[in-house]
């Protein structure tokens, strides 16, 4: 067809139908999926049964406060992501997430005089990994198919910060369960999974976050 | 941001509300400076083929016009947006990259004579070949509002359709459009860098 047709028929289209912007129905889509998440968790192992109290001793509020700092840095980077005229960098959006787990570390490691041990690495550091990774799985979909409504200047990068969201989101679900309060394992077996999940999202946007 | 720019960020925003006569003016123009760019950068390539590309680049840009955050210039988010399609095209083609290089810099657009509309019949052949995809009343549609030039109100009557029931064949027909035209996942390379 001759381009000045097309442009006819664009013009014809050119109300914009009044929506939520992409930003908004990220952070609107994350809470059904957070729930979603949650019922995921009860489905499976349950909330750890000493949860308000260790919340109130510090633990669980600590990797809490870890999480959902990796969740908002993780918007902020999916929405800047998904425009055409944006590049952002997502090592410097997880920066604050990290500097968090390696300010908690080094408390621990001041506060009990012990560094790595076993409690570090764990009972069953695979269930931890994989639990995080299935209660991202419900956000990582509600995120892509948010964003794909987006022009992602590179699509895998996109996908990436998709992961991470979806990971800052089961991660904080998954922390209302986890047993293990030693930073190292947290620093370790939450950051592995959130680094997989990463790795998935990247592979996936590459296929679905074209445009 | 010059004083083109300006006006064509106002046109765009008209458009968002319902100016179709302002974002008709400003797709001709931004089409016409596109055409004018790529010929330029694209020399080696047949004028149909770059044709192709601006229908390409305008399509996207209209279908991704909510990326467009109003309080940024418009023209790196233009330039952008034909980038992106530029590269997509590159891989569709396995041309190597001395064809399509590069980035297109600012001095490509912002100056650049624009150029009319060619004459001859060939182009557009890709965005036809794409109508196929659509479902049958959404490429009814699109036909009928593109290469016969009706308006929706025509259109409507014609086809025993409320007004409000074409506009949204048009609109998921054109969204549906542009998805064909992004190039098979399968050709493009491992490395993905713009």
């Amino acid at each position: 067809m001759r381009t000045d047709s097309l442009i006819k028929a664009l013009a014809a289209d050119a109300a914009a139908p009044a929506r939520l912007s992409l930003r908004w129905a990220l952070v609107l889509a994350a809470i059904p999926a957070a729930i979603v998440s949650f019922g995921l968790l009860l489905a499976s192992v349950g909330i750890r049964p000493d949860l308000i109290p260790m919340f109130l001793a510090g633990p669980v509020a600590y990797k809490l406060v870890v999480t959902l700092t990796l969740t908002g840095s993780a918007l902020l980077l999916s929405f800047r992501a998904s425009r055409p005229d944006e590049d952002p960098q997502p090592a410097f959006y997880v920066l604050p997430a990290i500097v968090l787990i390696l300010c908690g570390i080094v408390f621990e490691v001041v506060a009990t005089r012990s560094g790595v041990d076993a409690r570090s690495l764990g009972n069953t550091p695979a269930a931890c990994v994989s639990l995080i990774l299935l209660c991202s799985v419900p956000p990582l979909a509600a995120a892509f198919f948010i964003m794909r409504r987006g022009a992602a200047r590179r699509p895998a990068a996109a996908g990436a910060a998709a992961g991470l969201l979806a990971a800052g989101i089961g991660a904080s679900i998954y922390a209302l369960h986890c047993p293990n309060d030693d930073a190292v394992y947290v620093g370790l077996w939450y950051g592995l999974a959130v680094a997989v999940a990463a790795g998935i999202g990247a592979m996936l946007g590459r296929r679905l976050l074209n445009w | 941001m010059n004083e083109r720019e300006t006006m064509w960020a106002e046109a765009m925003r008209a458009g968002r509300r319902g100016d179709q006569r302002a974002y008709e003016a400003l797709l001709a123009e931004l089409a016409a400076v596109l055409r004018g760019m790529l010929r330029r950068k694209l020399g080696t390539l047949p004028a149909a083929d770059v044709e192709d590309l601006v229908q390409d680049v305008l399509l996207a840009l209209h279908t991704k016009r909510d990326t467009w955050d109003e309080t940024r210039p418009l023209m790196p988010w233009v330039r952008a947006i034909a980038e992106h399609k530029l590269i997509d095209r590159a891989r569709a083609h396995r041309r190597s990259s001395r064809v399509f290089a590069g980035n297109l810099s600012a001095d490509d657009l912002a100056d650049v004579a624009p150029m009319p509309e060619p004459e001859f019949e060939r182009a557009g052949l890709d965005i036809d070949r794409h109508l196929a995809g659509l479902t049958e009343r959404q490429r009814a549609i699109v036909k009928a509002l593109t290469i016969d030039e009706l308006s929706i109100a025509k259109v409507a009557s014609d086809m025993a359709m409320s007004e409000g029931a074409v506009r949204v064949a048009l609109h998921r027909g054109l969204a549906a459009l542009a998805r064909r035209t992004r190039k098979q996942d399968g050709l493009q390379e491992s490395v993905q860098k713009s």
